[in-house]
């Protein structure tokens, strides 16, 4: 019952590497990346010693990347940085890895783990090349990334408030204070501590919040909020003696 | 055959504040002695090298529904000096909180959120 | 064909000179003799091809990580033997010789010493099967160390759940060359048998009174030694404490062993265990579930107190979501000593499900259905379905026609635990051609919005209210005096049902009980109240044997508010639901001319015995059934012809017979033979009829 029984593998003809390696090419050229991939491995199969095969494992990366295969483009990196670690293509492999994490990231109520891989790519490229062309490109994405961070703490913070779990949420937001003060989520952050001091009555606690989102982001709608909340409880924002939040933004 | 769970449960949310533990902090006592007797606090605050420390203790009704009601809340905060011994401590109650309504406004933020169409397929 | 051993070996000798500066680079590696793995599923146990460089030493470990893989898959004499041979070009093209031998399956398993429990059941307990004429598909007639290892354990707890703690098994197997199959002997030494002494809770916690836990014991007096109703009744005790409001309840068992009345008298001790605190809870891996749709599962928030039990009954609910494939619940320490951090990282699974449906049924005909289901719809936990479905009616009673369905459903409505769903229908049941006994189709679109609140946790309510607009067809002979051609009638209705459910396993109860009450008011074009009621009550019989008994009894009733009876169109289409034995519209009142009309009052009574078919291994999913129906239908809805007495001249009805049920991907699929005994002389009785079987 040959006809049902699953493909035999027949021998392969060996093609020299520079002839694989070129059709490769012409065939990235040509939006086939899937087949360039295929091909690419075969010259890596076949010709485990030419001098071709340290360039189609880094086209490997490329073509991964390009058609949206991020798993298999990480991979693909992670095999090049680790046979070639010091060749002169590593920045540029690098910042394929982290992209290939950043291009996954996922909103903000669900794992941040990508968020994460892509902050240590990057950071790994911006520590060990500073001057590649890529670092910077590579630093605009960190700080998306870290925003993402510091929007999980925020998206389970409004939970534990919403759900009346006031001290969880007002933890979740101490976090975002303390760790994420760049982010742009830090305004929000100050202004969900004032809801959830007030909803405890730590009145003072909750004039400071308002009064430390004013000082340092005196436009900002955050705070037109924080002073109605505030208002409508007949208090307005000040510094009140035993608070934590003024000793944090005087530290910047 | 267990009789099935009561149409209300009481529920303790956050820190059990015992009321002898609590008679027991008096100023001029140090932070070590606060953490030995109430137990680390469930959040802190420094402002100007004075720290605070907060216990919040809840005991709610909640039915099967999922509707709770707050029996009672004891908010302990605990401040102390700038050479770490207790300058004094408040105890505020469930009324002290305020009627907050939670602002369902919110920052924007990045990340890839499939469309209806895009889930379906993707769970192809 | 293997390769001449010296020319082999000479060649391999001289490259071994270079291979100092470049092992030989591979041509390609192939496979022969293979059949229960295919080459590509080799190719991948095998790092040669992946390396492109010959080793023997690499090769021989690759004919090894072959050898390993058949052996797990029951092939034990498999031989794989590396070919090598030099190619032009330098290379060298090896190939693997397999030689699978026929797969060694177990001709017989059997138990020794085993005087409280019978064979049979033993052997359903364990995962190692016998080679049946299916075991090509379920594969698990494996002789595996390991496996019999596990088997072993089952053994042991199983003993430990029936009344025997100190039972010792080995086991032992021997192969038979000449049969190509194992023999395995189980050798169990019981023990005593033991009960339960007497039971008591002590506890150290001040205010918290014992016997308000004793609802939660399992163990009763007198009842016989069970590890997992001592495992049950510790988590659930632990539980209903913390719901008193004892959030560090902690509960452990203390067992002292009195041999002389082979009793154990056991004493619960609930405690305070430490005060340690949740402080923070990381939830990882759910890369579509939103992390509020896993967080609202817990029933504790961070800077709560932190309990045993109380994690392990959040990490079951979330697993009872059905979202995920694994739910690891860990902890570390947290910033403080009295802090505990809890991470949990769930594997999520598929939740779409794309359905294509075909079956028969007694009352509907041929029926298929094309269905989407989404059970986590974005990732918010909310169900989504759609379905476009066909019916062809065959047999007398059943009309064709063609349903459109969509349900959405909420679990969490406003945050609370309350679910809130809406449906909406559009049905077309052709006007019958054949049928002797509904002379009439409609045109149905719908609607409806259901709640389901929770109200204990074994009773729970559903209110739902909703619309419909129907149009009859009744074109061709024979005409209906039922319904006119192009008569439309709107309904609105509003109704609640009550659930009261402690069965022990919703799919295959053994024990409980599980009843509903529902109640509608229907009004618009009609004005009257429906109300039905359902229960059923399962018993085990004869221990360890897998009867189960059960008893259902049924009732319902519809009163017009506008006094006299509702039109026949709304009443009960009462047939082999309420008793079997009869066609769908098959009992009850019908008009002269056939048409069948259906009641207003009903109330059946059904006791049933399942049985697990001796003979045929458990894999299979058979059981058998014997049950009796009783039934008393009154009440003839108000119709346009004159009744035909002989469909009324009998209100009781009752009937005996036998089941077969098989547990089918669609679910418990019943075949029932029945023989009636009382009817009314124009009831329509069939002997067989196929059906999926529900539990009430």
């Amino acid at each position: 019952c040959n006809l049902f029984s699953p493909p035999k593998i027949k021998e392969e003809t060996i093609v020299p590497p520079e002839s694989l390696y070129q059709a490769a090419l012409n065939d990235m050229d040509a939006q086939r990346y899937q087949t360039a991939i295929k091909t690419l491995e075969k010259l890596d199969r076949q010709h485990p010693y030419s001098p071709y095969t340290e360039k189609s494992k880094l086209m490997q990366v490329y073509a991964n990347y390009r058609i949206g295969k991020f798993e298999d483009a990480t991979l693909a990196a992670d095999r090049y940085l680790a046979l070639y670690p010091s060749s002169k293509e590593v920045p540029y492999v690098l910042w394929l890895k982290g992209t290939a994490s950043f291009a996954q990231i996922k909103d903000i109520t669900r794992d941040q783990q990508l968020s994460q891989d892509a902050i240590d790519t990057y950071g790994l490229l911006i520590s060990n090349y500073p001057k590649s062309e890529y670092a910077k490109d590579a630093q605009d994405k960190i700080k998306i990334a870290v925003d993402q961070l510091a929007g999980k703490e925020m998206s389970v913070g409004r939970y534990y408030l919403g759900n009346g779990q006031y001290l969880a949420g007002i933890n979740r937001f101490r976090v975002v204070v303390e760790k994420y003060q760049t982010s742009t989520h830090i305004e929000e952050a100050l202004y969900r501590l004032t809801e959830g001091y007030l909803a405890l009555g730590l009145v003072g606690e909750a004039q400071t919040a308002a009064e430390v989102l004013g000082h340092n982001y005196p436009s900002s709608e955050w705070y037109k909020r924080a002073y109605e909340l505030l208002g409508k409880q007949g208090l307005q924002p000040q510094m009140v003696a035993g608070n934590w939040i003024a000793d944090t933004q005087k530290k910047r | 055959c267990s009789t099935g769970g009561g149409l209300i449960v009481n529920k303790t949310e956050g820190y059990e504040i015992s009321d002898d533990a609590l008679l027991q902090i008096r100023p001029g006592q140090s932070m070590e002695l606060v953490n030995t007797v109430l137990g680390s606090p469930q959040t802190t605050s420094t402002f100007g090298g004075e720290t605070a420390y907060y216990y919040v203790e809840t005991k709610l009704a909640t039915t099967a529904m999922g509707l709770s009601s707050i029996k009672e809340r004891r908010v302990l905060a605990i401040y102390f000096d700038k050479n770490k011994k207790v300058k004094d401590k408040a105890l505020y109650g469930a009324k002290d909180g305020k009627a907050v309504t939670i602002e369902s406004r919110r920052t924007p933020s990045f990340g890839e959120d499939k469309t209806f169409i895009e889930s379906i397929l993707s769970s192809l | 064909a293997g390769s001449l051993p010296g020319a082999g070996g000479a060649i391999v000798g001289v490259q071994q000179v270079q291979a100092q500066s470049k092992a030989p680079l591979i041509a390609s590696v192939l496979f022969d003799g293979n059949r229960r793995f295919s080459d590509a599923q080799l190719l991948t146990m095998v790092d040669t091809a992946t390396r492109g460089t010959y080793s023997a030493q690499g090769v021989a470990s690759d004919a090894e990580s072959i050898r390993l893989a058949y052996d797990k898959a029951g092939f034990n004499n498999v031989t794989v033997t590396p070919k090598v041979e030099n190619v032009e070009g330098g290379r060298v093209r090896v190939t693997f010789v397999v030689n699978e031998g026929n797969r060694a399956g177990i001709a017989a398993i059997n138990f020794t010493g085993n005087n409280a429990v019978n064979g049979g059941t033993l052997k359903g307990v364990i995962r190692t099967k016998e080679s049946g004429f299916l075991s090509w598909l379920f594969r698990d007639d494996n002789y595996d160390e390991q496996q019999l290892a596990v088997d072993r354990d089952l053994i042991r707890l199983y003993y430990a759940n029936h009344g025997y703690p100190d039972t010792q098994v080995t086991s032992v197997g021997e192969f038979d060359a000449a049969r190509n199959a194992y023999f395995i002997n189980f050798t169990i030494n019981e023990g005593e048998r033991y009960a339960f002494g007497n039971v008591g809770i002590e506890t150290s916690i001040p205010g918290l009174n014992t016997n308000s836990l004793k609802g939660t014991v399992k163990t009763g007096q007198g009842s016989r030694y069970s590890y997992v109703d001592l495992q049950k009744t510790v988590e659930q005790m632990a539980l209903d404490a913390t719901d008193q409001g004892y959030s560090f309840a902690d509960v452990r068992p203390r067992l002292d062993r009195d041999p002389a009345s082979k009793t154990f008298n056991v004493t619960y001790l609930v405690d305070e265990g430490p005060r340690v605190y949740v402080e923070r809870v990381n939830i990882t891996g759910n890369q579509k579930t939103r992390d509020f749709v896993i967080r609202r599962e817990l029933s504790f928030a961070e800077g709560d107190p932190f309990n045993r039990s109380v994690v392990l009954r959040g990490k079951r609910s979330i697993e009872a979501l059905g979202f995920f494939k694994t739910v690891d619940i860990t902890t570390e320490p947290g910033s403080a000593a009295d802090k505990v951090v809890i991470n949990i990282n769930v594997v999520e699974q598929s939740t779409g499900e794309y359905g294509l449906t075909a079956g028969y049924s007694t009352n509907d005909g041929l029926l298929g259905e094309i269905s989407v289901t989404e059970r986590n719809f974005l990732g918010r936990g909310q169900y989504v379905r759609a379905a476009i479905g066909a019916t062809a009616g065959l047999g007398d009673g059943q009309n064709g026609g063609r349903s459109f369905d969509f349900s959405f459903t909420e679990p969490r409505f406003m945050g609370l635990k309350v679910s809130a769903g809406v449906d909406a229908y559009h049905r077309v049941v052709a006007e019958p051609t054949s049928s002797t006994s509904t002379y009439y189709g409609y045109t149905a679109t719908g609607g409806q919005l259901r709640f389901g609140v929770p109200i204990t946790r074994d009773l729970s309510a559903t209110i739902f209210t909703g619309l419909e607009h129907k149009v009859f067809a009744d074109g061709n002979a024979p005409t209906s005096q039922v319904v006119s051609d192009g008569l439309v009638r709107n309904k609105a209705w509003l109704g609640y049902t009550l659930t009261y459910n402690i069965l022990d396993d919703q799919k295959a109860p053994t024990s409980g009980l599980i009843a509903t009450f529902t109640q509608q008011y229907v009004g618009w074009d009609v004005n009257y109240v429906k109300s039905e009621a359902r229960a059923r009550y399962f018993i085990p019989l004869m221990e360890d044997s897998g009867l189960v008994g059960s008893i259902r009894g049924t009732a319902g009733i519809i009163n017009n508010l506008d006094g006299g009876e509702v039109s026949a169109t709304e009443a009960f289409p009462l047939g082999s639901t309420l008793v079997r034995g009869f066609q769908g519209r098959g009992v009850g009142p019908r008009l002269d001319t056939g048409e069948f009309l259906g009641a207003t009052m009903y109330a059946g009574l059904s006791a049933e015995i399942e049985f697990p078919i001796p003979v045929i291994p458990e894999t299979y999913g058979l059981r058998g059934a014997v049950w009796a129906d009783a039934a008393w239908i009154d009440g003839t809805p108000a119709s346009g012809g004159v009744l035909d007495a002989g469909s009324v001249d009998q209100k009781f009805k009752s009937s005996i017979g036998a089941s077969l049920i098989w547990n089918s991907p669609f679910g418990p699929l019943r075949g029932d033979f029945a023989y009636v005994l009382n009817k009314a002389t124009s009831d329509r009785t069939q002997v067989f009829s196929l059906t999926l079987s529900t539990l009430l």
